[in-house]
C-alpha cells in the first residue's frame, strides 16, 4: 500500500478487529483479520497488543484450549470508549479526503 | 532453523529486558507458533525475517510504550481533535523514530547534570559566600540589638547610681552613653524585624517562583 498507516490508525484497527470477537479472541488470529485490511508485518502486532494492553484497552487472559494455555485478548469498557473516539475520527477525517479527492464541498 | 531454535535464539536475545516483558513476549510467540499449526511453521519464520530482528522489534515496542504514553497524555490536555497526528511516523518502516524524542532528552537531561555537577565547585563556593554574608549580615544586627538595649538599660542603672553616689556630669555623661545605645540597639532590632519578616520571606517566594518557572519550561520543552 502507498498509504503509510500510523501508530493511532494501527491502534483504532486493532481494537476494533478484537472488539468484533465477544468471546475474545487470540494473536494469531488478530493479526490474520488485522491483515483483512491492512498490511502489517507478523511482528508489528505484538507490541501494539501489548501497549493497548499496558493503557487498559485491551484485558488478557488465559484460557485452556486443546490441552495447552492459551492468551485471549478481550476490549475493555474505555477500549471501547477509546474504539468510539476513533471512529469518530476516522469518519470527519476520511469523509473530508473523500470530499477534497472527488472535488466536492468540504464542509 | 526450526520452531524450537527459533525460540531458543529469542529467548538470549531477550536477555536484556524485564523478566516479565520477556515472559510475555516469549508466551505470545509460543503462542502464536501454535496457532499457526505445524504446517505454517516455515511460512512464519520467514515472515518474522529472524529472532534478532523480533528481538528488536520487543524491545523498540517497550521503548514506544513509553514514548506513545507521553503522547496520549499531551493529546487528552490538548486537544482530543489532534490524536491522529501523534503518531506520524510509518509503523513498519521506521520504528527506530519512536524512540528517538525520548533518547534526545534524556541525552539533554544527562548534559545538564554532568555540567551542574563538574561546575559545583564554583557554584557551591559561590551559594556558600552569599549565604555566610547573609547570615553574617543577621548576626551583625542580632548582636548590635542585643548589646545596644542590654546595654542601654544598664548604663541607665549605672547613670542614676551615680547621681547618687558621684556628681551630676558623671551621671549625666553616663546617661547620655545609654541613651545612644538605646538608640543603636533600638535601630538594629527593627532593622532586624524588617529583614525577618519582610525580606526573607519575599527572597523565598522570589526564589521558589523561580524554580517553579524553571520546572514548568522544562515540561512545556518536553511537549513539544
Amino acid at each position: 500500500m502507498v498509504f503509510n498507516t500510523g501508530a493511532a490508525l494501527l491502534d483504532a484497527v486493532v481494537l476494533a478487529a478484537v472488539s468484533r470477537e465477544e468471546d475474545g479472541t487470540y494473536g494469531y488470529k488478530i493479526t490474520q483479520d488485522v491483515r483483512k485490511a491492512i498490511e502489517i508485518s507478523e511482528s508489528t502486532l505484538y507490541p501494539v497488543l501489548r501497549r493497548l494492553q499496558k493503557n487498559g484497552y485491551l484485558q488478557a487472559y488465559d484460557m485452556e484450549c486443546g490441552g495447552r494455555n492459551r492468551r485471549y485478548y478481550k476490549i475493555t469498557d474505555i477500549g471501547e470508549q477509546q474504539l468510539e473516539q476513533y471512529r469518530q475520527e476516522w469518519n470527519s477525517y476520511s469523509s473530508k479526503i473523500s470530499a477534497m479527492f472527488s472535488g466536492e464541498e468540504i464542509v | 532453523m526450526n520452531q524450537q531454535e527459533f525460540m531458543r535464539r529469542l529467548e538470549e536475545l531477550l536477555e536484556g529486558i524485564s523478566q516479565e516483558e520477556r515472559k510475555e513476549a516469549l508466551d505470545y510467540y509460543r503462542n502464536y507458533f501454535e496457532d499457526a499449526g505445524v504446517e505454517n511453521e516455515q511460512k512464519v519464520i520467514r515472515e518474522l525475517e529472524s529472532p534478532e530482528k523480533l528481538a528488536e522489534s520487543i524491545k523498540e515496542g517497550l521503548q514506544e510504550n513509553v514514548t506513545a504514553v507521553a503522547e496520549a497524555q499531551q493529546t487528552d490536555s490538548e486537544s482530543m481533535g489532534e490524536s491522529e497526528t501523534a503518531g506520524d511516523y510509518s509503523y513498519a518502516a521506521t520504528p527506530k523514530e519512536a524512540a528517538k524524542p525520548a533518547n534526545d532528552n534524556t541525552a539533554l537531561i544527562v548534559t545538564l547534570v554532568v555540567v551542574a555537577v563538574v561546575t559545583s565547585p564554583i557554584w557551591i563556593g559561590f551559594i556558600g559566600s552569599i549565604c555566610g554574608i547573609c547570615i553574617g549580615i543577621l548576626a551583625a544586627l542580632f548582636g548590635l540589638a542585643l548589646g545596644g538595649v542590654v546595654g542601654g538599660f544598664a548604663c541607665i542603672g549605672v547613670g542614676i547610681t551615680f547621681f547618687v553616689v558621684a556628681d551630676v556630669s558623671s551621671g549625666l555623661f553616663v546617661l547620655g552613653i545609654s541613651g545612644m545605645l538605646l538608640a543603636v540597639g533600638i535601630l538594629s532590632l527593627l532593622l532586624l524585624v524588617l529583614v525577618c519578616g519582610k525580606l526573607i520571606p519575599w527572597m523565598i517566594r522570589g526564589i521558589v517562583s523561580l524554580i517553579g518557572k524553571l520546572f514548568h519550561k522544562e515540561r512545556k520543552e518536553q511537549r513539544a
